[in-house]
């Protein structure tokens, strides 16, 4: 096995993130020896993050009375024992008892059965055999019982092999295997098929358990702490074979996933397995492989990442042309501050930012998000040439090492999960390569700032560095403050820096493996028959993660915090799209993307006014103050073109109110709204009053606007807009503060708006005059995902039925509620094939409806579109950020799509239906106050969730029901 | 100390002042000095007269220190087919429709195909015409192959796909003229505009493929065409991953 490093940088060579070693023989040479040189380690290696594990067949009393260790953390110390019956976590005051088998008296009986029958076979071959006294859920039976061989010790080991047999042999019974081998048959004949067979030469044990079962507790027990198996370094004496049986210490590995580094430090007389370092040197060498860890630590050593391939996204090569996407995909989060995905070096080829959500350069419409103080700025005397950058996506952490070269450069990166605002990252090179800046070892804060006219991002940053040999380590903790409001603060950031730089980069980084696995613990997916999907969900989760954490109120613009597009300005994809999956991610966020808009009503008020209506009009696209932004002028493709969606896209001012009543409902068993959140559903309703006008038909109409589909400009009674309208209308009369007669008006109002629907075909019109355009297909014109109107140009595509995205699906996913049952189907057959999905939010949505409809094939087709978008740069365009929408979509395609799930008189709804692809899923989120775990197979259906859940499953639901946690189901009546 | 930069303008004719003028112009682009090279008599040549005379100017072309050439096309020109696809350095070649001599080339149009290959040709033409303090504009049509897959807000997506583009094919500094419909025909139509000065176009030194159909074209208009091809120190890595697709094309 490659464990890297080498002599200069310590027998290992890397940095693990736990050690799960075997007690007896490994870490001490008997059950006398004293264990104060391990206490210590294992209490100083807890003090720096790192976790320990013992694994043991001995019991609780020998191992804790013999370690003694009291680590405070935040590394963990556990004890696998009883050949992994039991598990027990050592604090301050003790171990405490985690997990454990317990032993009944079936089982007591059998083993003893078996000790006692396997005793005496062997006995009747003449070989001196006894039965040991019982241990909990295993039994051992004594080989040689004879005093010279009474706890022989590990040096022996070679001369106990040959004496056993020896023995074996004169007795007429092959070799240790065979001995094991009849005992497994002995044990079957008692009844225990499944039982644990293993020797360290001088016994033969059977039991229940065994290390393998410990070390499978104590990898879960890690991977809960976010330490995977790649981080975990594995020490024992005894994996090789001995005389044909499998080392004491080799269940170990079988109980271990591939990742682990197993370390041998024992005699190994027929050698190791293969993938296991052979160090021998007994204590004294595991005591040299703890030291390297601290050391490691101590010269600010780069730490690894688990290079899981379900968790990890993976960039090789220095590629000038996919580098910005690349940096746009890694971009990190924290507090609603993002770094981008840089080089620490800056290449040419890169464009660094560090930007935060809701902090503009200044009011103007082209103004943009303001850019920070660059956090990275290393400086090389020769530059990389290639390397390899993995974003692990369970811990937060991005990894980059150079490759094809002696003394690589590596560095490791992550924003704090845990301290809002806090940057930490490491760098380690060839000591002649990196270049000191001039300040260098001054040991001092370095403020950095940038402000605007109203608000700024100011970095305060402490850096430290190391030599260890020829290579010296780099590392800078940075907390940015950055307020959209006031000038940013070294004070503010000051306080935070002091707590990160006294909690130090390793602790730091303990606390964001669990807090990242914490996350995924609440919110992710699990696809084993599709991994591939599932690393691209994880990678769109992760991006709305980096969200979370943003004190006052969340703007999220087109591209989040990853990129400068769209100027970072606020469209409906923040209401419709990212919200939607923020209530089921981190309904915190959710709440602060909501006070977004809430602050801003006296804009959108301002707005309405001055056009001559009532109440609310919010703005197609916003920034700092909430007024519009929408530029002017832009292109599609190379023609100019004047822009409208400003002035005519109006449905935004129901999809704002439509995100107040979702967030509530999602989020609250009860869903009353606020006082706050009841006045922007009246002046929305009162808006949408005023804006309907009456024709001669007697029906009220919205005239000239855009919908979704922003093919078709100048439209009348547009589905979407129209529906939209007609739900904020009756959503108000239920909820807002309003008079009678006004209640009355807006009642009135909407049920006299027309949507466009033929009760003949089932369909709706997506506007008036829509069916009479030239009937051309997507397929016409090209292969979607295409921009039509780019092709076309703005005139062509108007005059066809070719759309962006089909606004009529877009009410059934959001207002389902609001359009005649059964047309779905309808709808979709029709828009389907004219749908070009020319917006990096359409594939989303039609995977979701296409899941809602049964077409679960599709659906995941149309999924897989979805999260291409920005992994593939299926655009051109994820160099300027990711789609954030477009991820959210996608998640919500998950969620809403295949689970079916909806919210509705305080109970979470399901359906699920699963693709072929996917023979099972289990998705995990948060709802109505709770977290949820929803599995599902071809036949089940199972729930779970932290707290009460009052859960109905569809009525056309083919599937079993299952509940657990504190889920109450109910099966929904035809 | 070795002979200054030249770029040779062959002459098959004495009174060929677009080809001296055109010479004096690229010199200017690549700071050069023009030298004159005769290869004929009054007459061009046709069959194997022109195989030899060609082979005289790929030889005068082939000392580093001669960076460019200027030649005229002409009817059923077996000279410029040999040179043109044998010369390893920029060739300018003047069509039989232009008219007058050439004053500047000041005002250089580069049609883009979206491939590294492409980008990576024209990249150090461009650094010298932007240095001799040119007006370059880089012209990209969309066609069914390379429409983007989404355009999401018109205000938006140029800015973002065309910053984008330019970079990602090194060619930051110049502005992008992004047009849709047939692309040689689009690009024709440009370069008939009036405004442009000539045409720098990257091509693989190969008539019966990739390019060759744009660069047959052009040789029918009015504007001079300065060919480029895979010379020393290009690299054609169309087709190899990521970096030779276009932001925005669909990989399909």
């Amino acid at each position: 096995m490659d464990l890297g490093g080498g002599p200069a940088s310590g027998p290992l060579g890397w940095t693990a993130g736990a050690v799960v070693f075997d007690w007896d023989g490994t870490a001490v040479p008997d059950r006398a020896a004293p264990a104060q040189a391990v206490r210590d380690r294992v209490e100083r290696l807890s003090a720096i993050g790192v976790h320990t594990a013992v694994v043991s067949g001995t019991h609780l009393a020998n191992v804790d009375g013999q370690l003694a260790a009291r680590p405070s953390g935040p590394g963990r110390l556990l004890l696998a024992l009883n050949r992994g019956s039991e598990l027990f976590e050592v604090g301050p005051a003790g171990p405490v008892l985690l997990e454990g088998l317990p032993e009944s008296t079936d089982v007591r009986r059998r083993l003893d059965d078996t000790a006692h029958e396997l005793a005496g076979l062997l006995r009747g071959h003449g070989l001196q055999a006894e039965v040991v006294g019982h241990r909990l859920n295993r039994c051992k039976v004594d080989l040689v019982p004879d005093p010279r061989w009474r706890d022989p010790p590990k040096a022996r080991l070679r001369e106990l092999v040959s004496e056993v047999s020896a023995r074996l042999s004169a007795a007429g019974l092959g070799s240790l295997a065979d001995v094991t081998d009849l005992a497994r048959d002995v044990a079957a004949r008692h009844g225990l098929s499944e039982a644990r067979i293993s020797s360290d030469a001088k016994h033969v044990e059977v039991g229940v358990t065994d290390k393998g079962d410990a070390m499978r507790a104590v990898l879960a027990r890690l991977d809960a702490l976010g330490v995977g198996a790649g981080l975990v370094l594995l020490v024992g004496d005894e994996f090789g074979d001995l005389a044909g049986v499998p080392g004491s210490d080799a269940r170990m590995l079988l109980g271990c996933r591939p990742g682990a580094s197993a370390v041998s430090v024992g005699v190994e007389p027929d050698g190791v397995p293969d993938g296991v370092l052979h160090a021998p040197g007994g204590p004294v060498a595991f005591l040299r492989l703890l030291d390297e860890q601290l050391a490691r630590a101590a010269d600010l050593r780069v730490p690894q990442v688990c290079h899981d391939p379900r968790w990890t996204w993976v960039e090789h090569g220095v590629d000038p042309a996919r580098h910005r996407v690349v940096e746009s995909l890694f971009t990190l989060g924290s507090g609603g501050i993002g770094w981008r995905g840089s080089v620490e070096e800056t290449a040419d080829v890169g464009e660094p930012l560090v930007s935060a959500a809701g902090v503009w350069a200044g009011p103007a419409e082209d103004d943009g998000l303001l850019e920070g103080p660059d956090l990275a700025d290393i400086r090389l005397t020769h530059p990389v040439e290639r390397d390899v950058r993995t974003l692990d996506l369970r811990t937060g952490v991005l990894h980059r090492e150079e490759v094809r070269i002696e003394r690589p450069l590596r560095s490791a990166r992550f924003a704090s999960a845990v301290e809002r605002g806090v940057f930490a990252m490491r760098v380690e090179a060839a000591s002649n390569r990196l270049i000191a800046p001039e300040d260098a070892d001054t040991d001092r804060d370095v403020w950095s700032a940038v402000v605007a006219d109203a608000g700024g991002i100011g970095s305060l940053s402490h850096e430290r560095r190391a030599v260890a040999g020829e290579t010296t380590s780099v590392q800078r903790l940075v907390c940015v403050d950055a307020p959209a409001h006031r000038s940013p603060s070294p004070g503010v950031a000051g306080t935070r820096l002091a707590r990160a730089t006294a909690t130090g980069f390793e602790r730091l980084l303990a606390g964001q493996r669990e807090a990242w696995a914490a996350r995924w613990q609440r919110v992710g997916v699990s696809i084993p028959g599709d991994p591939r999907l599932e690393l691209r969900l994880r990678l769109a989760l992760f991006h709305l993660w980096n969200l979370s954490g943003r004190r006052g109120d969340l703007a999220v613009g087109a591209r989040s915090v990853t990129g400068t597009g769209y100027y970072g300005h606020v469209f409906w994809d923040a209401d419709a799209f990212v919200l939607p999956a923020l209530v089921t991610i981190d309904p915190p966020s959710a709440a602060a993307m909501l006070r977004y808009r809430l602050r801003r009503i006296g804009a959108a008020r301002a707005r309405a006014r001055a056009e001559g209506r009532a109440g609310a009009r919010f703005p197609w696209e916003s920034a700092r103050e909430g007024f519009d932004v929408t530029p002017p002028t832009g292109y599609i493709g190379g023609e100019e073109v004047d822009i409208l969606t400003g002035a005519l896209e109006e449905h935004i001012t129901a999809d704002v109110a439509w995100a107040v009543h979702h967030h509530a409902a999602w989020t609250r068993t009860v869903p009353v709204h606020t006082t706050r959140e009841r006045v922007l559903l009246r002046d929305t309703a009162r808006y949408w009053a005023s804006r309907a006008v009456r024709g001669d038909d007697g029906a009220a109409h919205l005239l000239d606007v855009i919908g979704p589909d922003e093919y078709h400009e100048h439209v009348d009674d547009n589905a979407f807009t129209n529906v939209m309208a007609r739900w904020n209308l009756r959503h108000a009369v239920r909820h807002a503060p309003a008079r009678p007669a006004e209640r009355a008006t807006w009642a009135e109002v909407a049920d006299a708006l027309v949507d466009g629907h033929d009760v003949r075909t089932g369909l709706y019109e997506q506007f008036r005059g829509y069916f009479e355009l030239a009937p051309t297909l997507v397929r016409d014109v090209g292969t979607p995902p295409v921009a039509a109107d780019v092709l076309l140009g703005r005139d062509g595509v108007a005059r066809s039925q070719v759309i962006k995205q089909p606004d009529v699906l877009m009410l059934h996913h959001l207002v389902p509620d609001e359009v005649v049952p059964a047309t779905l189907g309808p709808c979709l057959d029709f828009y389907g094939p004219r749908t070009a999905h020319g917006s990096s939010l359409s594939p989303a949505v039609m995977a979701h409806l296409n899941a809602r409809a049964h077409r679960a094939d599709t659906a995941h087709e149309l999924l897989d579109h979805a999260l291409a978008i920005d992994p593939d740069d299926v655009g051109g365009t994820t160099a300027a950020g990711v789609h954030v929408a477009a991820a959210a979509g996608a998640w919500r395609a998950v969620v809403g799509g295949f689970l079916g799930a909806r919210v509705a008189d305080g109970r979470l709804h399901l359906d699920p239906v699963l693709p072929g692809a996917w023979p099972e899923a289990e998705v995990r989120f948060a709802c109505l106050g709770t977290d949820v775990r929803v599995a599902v197979d071809r036949h089940h259906v199972t729930v779970d969730a932290a707290g009460p859940l009052t859960v109905r499953l569809a009525a056309g639901c083919g599937l079993t029901g299952r509940a657990g946690g504190g889920v109450d189901l109910e099966q929904g009546s035809s | 100390m070795g002979r200054g930069r030249e770029v040779v303008a062959v002459l098959e004719r004495d009174d060929e002042d677009q080809v001296v003028s055109g010479a004096a112009a690229l010199a200017d682009m690549l700071d050069a000095a023009p030298v004159p090279l005769r290869v004929g008599a009054a007459a061009a040549a046709v069959g194997a007269e022109a195989h030899r005379r060609a082979a005289v100017v790929l030889d005068a072309l082939s000392p580093d220190h001669v960076v460019g050439a200027v030649l005229r096309a002409r009817q059923d020109d077996a000279l410029l087919v040999d040179v043109a696809t044998g010369a390893r350095v920029p060739l300018l070649v003047i069509p039989a429709g232009v008219r007058g001599t050439i004053s500047s080339l000041r005002r250089v149009l580069v049609p883009l195909d979206g491939s590294a290959a492409t980008a990576a040709e024209v990249r150090p033409l461009v650094g010298s015409a932007l240095d001799a303090g040119a007006d370059v504009v880089a012209v990209h049509v969309f066609d069914t192959s390379t429409t983007p897959a989404f355009w999401d807000q018109a205000a938006h997506s140029h800015r973002t796909w065309t910053r984008e583009f330019m970079r990602r094919h090194g060619l930051d500094r110049v502005r992008l003229d992004l047009r849709r419909g047939q692309p040689v025909a689009e690009v024709l139509a440009e370069a008939g505009r009036g405004d442009v000065d000539v045409v720098l176009l990257g091509w693989g030194q190969d008539l019966g493929i990739g390019r060759a159909p744009v660069v047959r074209a052009l040789l029918e208009a009015a504007v001079p065409l300065l060919l480029t091809g895979a010379g020393p120190g290009t690299n054609d890595r169309r087709g190899r991953g990521p970096s030779s697709l276009a932001p925005g094309s669909t990989p399909r």
